[in-house]
């Protein structure tokens, strides 16, 4: 028996990396994956040479054991039908997230007077159209903008070696000041959640109350403590004098 | 000649009194040992109160000097009595200086008259001294005791026409630049409010170019980028944090170092008035 362990730890609930078994000359020979879910047992047998490499199985809740044979252990039809599997769970969740740019994402915020930064549907649907359904919750008319490669928010690192650019959002412009929006990404069949955000508002400069804000306590200390010794030495410079005087 | 003078003066003003002609009161006090140890206490004391007169003329310098070059935030709000106080610190640092060694002189010729000088001048320059220490901190907690006033004074005069929108223009920029900050409380504040750069220049660029994080050759790394906000191509901390230490810096140097030499004062003069009444 072999051992058999998670490689790693996956950062999708839906898929887990399995350690390929230890090379050996036993295992020079094509090996078998087999899984169940749900107490049914299936298994695939490689048909063809590959070269090591990870497998992505789809889903935790599978039982996974692994059986050597005589080639090596996985094949192009091993792949596609893992991936099959892995597609079947991601559909099952339809709706992706999508949200307003906060200061976590790279940016000081994601709402602006006349337009908003929103997040970008996830990779996985990549190279599909998109379409970004909004309406003005006031007047109740709805855009049906095309996705502008232009309006796409990116960084652009460059460390003099290579060049990394990331897309990190979405700006929708052309917004008006102050009012509520309803957004919502429609990729082919999915939809995104649908986002209610409104613009910021933007105030008037001479609301903002520029009076005194309150009084320090180091101003009342040395205001209280200054007069009191003013007071007090003009009270004795007096006497003094008038001391000395009548003295004489 | 001096010392001839200032007798002259003194039968005068002793004249003025009435008590023209009269001897001077025979000095029963004059020879003990505890009168000795109070001249001795009181010339020691004129030389240290001289030199702190002298030191708080030349702090008081320092902050009319105004390195970091923000006078224009409180000129331009009326607030600026930080740096009158410290003009007048100036003034009443040298002065106390001045007084200190003439009250050595004083306190050394055992003469009344002169006593009676010194006790007269230092009050008034005890005066002036207090009235700059309560107003330069209380103007201080008018300009920095929240971030309104230099918030809404940026907004107003940022961008705008005038000597002080020009005066406000160029120390916001300076500020913004070297301490790299954007805004008085952060960045928002450019599109949270109306401001007179938006009015100009409309909401393409929603805030200052100076906000921006530039190269070495002046040129704004990613004009884009800073538009939308990101935080690797722009400042993101406000500017108050640095304004409001730069003011309480001042404000501490004229207001807490005025406050201790007048305490030191106030003591001197106590002990200078007990040895007038035993001269």
């Amino acid at each position: 028996m072999h051992p058999l362990w998670i490689l790693q730890q996956s950062t999708s609930v839906k898929d887990s990396f399995v350690s390929t078994p230890w090379a050996g000359p036993w295992l020079s020979g094509p090996q078998e994956l087999t899984w169940s879910e749900n107490q049914t047992r299936q298994h695939l047998v490689p048909d063809s040479r590959m070269s090591r490499s990870i497998l992505v199985i789809p889903a935790l809740p599978f039982h996974i054991m692994l059986r050597s044979h005589e080639s090596h252990l996985f094949s192009t039809a091993m792949r596609t039908m893992f991936i099959f599997f892995g597609m079947l769970f991601t559909l099952s969740n339809a709706e992706f997230q999508v949200s307003l740019l906060k200061e976590s994402d790279g940016v000081v915020t994601g709402r602006f007077a006349d337009s908003l930064l929103l997040s970008l549907p996830p990779c996985a649907l990549a190279t599909q159209s998109v379409t970004l359904e909004y309406n003005n919750t006031d007047t109740n008319e709805s855009m049906l903008p095309c996705r502008f490669r232009r309006d796409i928010i990116s960084t652009i690192e460059n460390n003099g070696q290579f060049t990394t650019s990331r897309n990190l959002g979405y700006q929708v412009t052309n917004l008006t000041t102050g009012s509520t929006y309803r957004l919502q990404y429609v990729v082919g069949a999915e939809k995104s959640n649908i986002l209610e955000v409104s613009t910021r508002q933007v105030k008037d400069p001479n609301q903002i109350d520029s009076g005194l804000p309150a009084r320090s306590g180091a101003m009342v200390v040395i205001t209280v403590i200054l007069s009191v010794s003013m007071f007090i030495l003009l009270v004795a410079l007096i006497v003094t004098v008038a001391h000395s005087l009548g003295g004489d | 000649m001096q010392n001839y003078s200032l007798s002259v003066w003194a039968r005068c003003s002793l004249g003025a009194v009435g008590l023209e002609g009269a001897d001077r009161r025979t000095a029963t006090m004059a020879d003990g040992k505890g009168f000795t140890c109070l001249m001795v206490i009181l010339i020691l004391g004129n030389i240290f109160g001289a030199a702190a007169g002298l030191a708080l003329c030349a702090l008081a310098i320092w902050v009319a000097v105004d390195q970091f070059k923000l006078y224009p935030i409180s000129g331009v709000s009326g607030k600026d009595d930080i740096f009158a106080g410290a003009w007048i610190a100036i003034f009443t640092g040298f002065a106390f200086f001045c007084m200190c060694v003439f009250g050595i002189l004083a306190a050394a010729m055992k003469s009344r008259a002169l006593m009676l000088t010194y006790l007269i001048l230092m009050l008034i320059i005890y005066i002036f001294e207090c009235a700059s220490c309560i107003t330069a901190v209380t103007h201080r907690d008018y300009l920095v005791g929240n971030s309104n006033l230099v918030k809404k004074q940026m907004l107003k005069y940022y961008a705008a026409d005038g000597d002080s929108g020009s005066q406000i223009t160029l120390t916001w920029n300076k500020v913004m630049k070297e301490v790299e900050c954007c805004g008085t409380d952060g960045p928002v504040d450019w599109i949270e409010y109306n401001s007179t750069f938006r009015e100009k220049f409309g909401t393409d660029y929603p805030w200052p170019t100076h906000c921006c994080k530039r190269k070495n050759n002046y040129e704004v790394v990613n004009v884009e980028a800073c538009k939308n906000g990101q935080n690797t191509t722009m400042f993101t901390k406000g500017c108050f944090n640095h304004i409001e230490s730069v003011f309480s810096r001042y404000t501490w140097a004229i207001s807490w170092y005025g406050f201790a030499v007048l305490m030191f004062m106030f003591l001197l003069l106590i002990l200078a008035m007990v040895y007038y009444l035993m001269l």
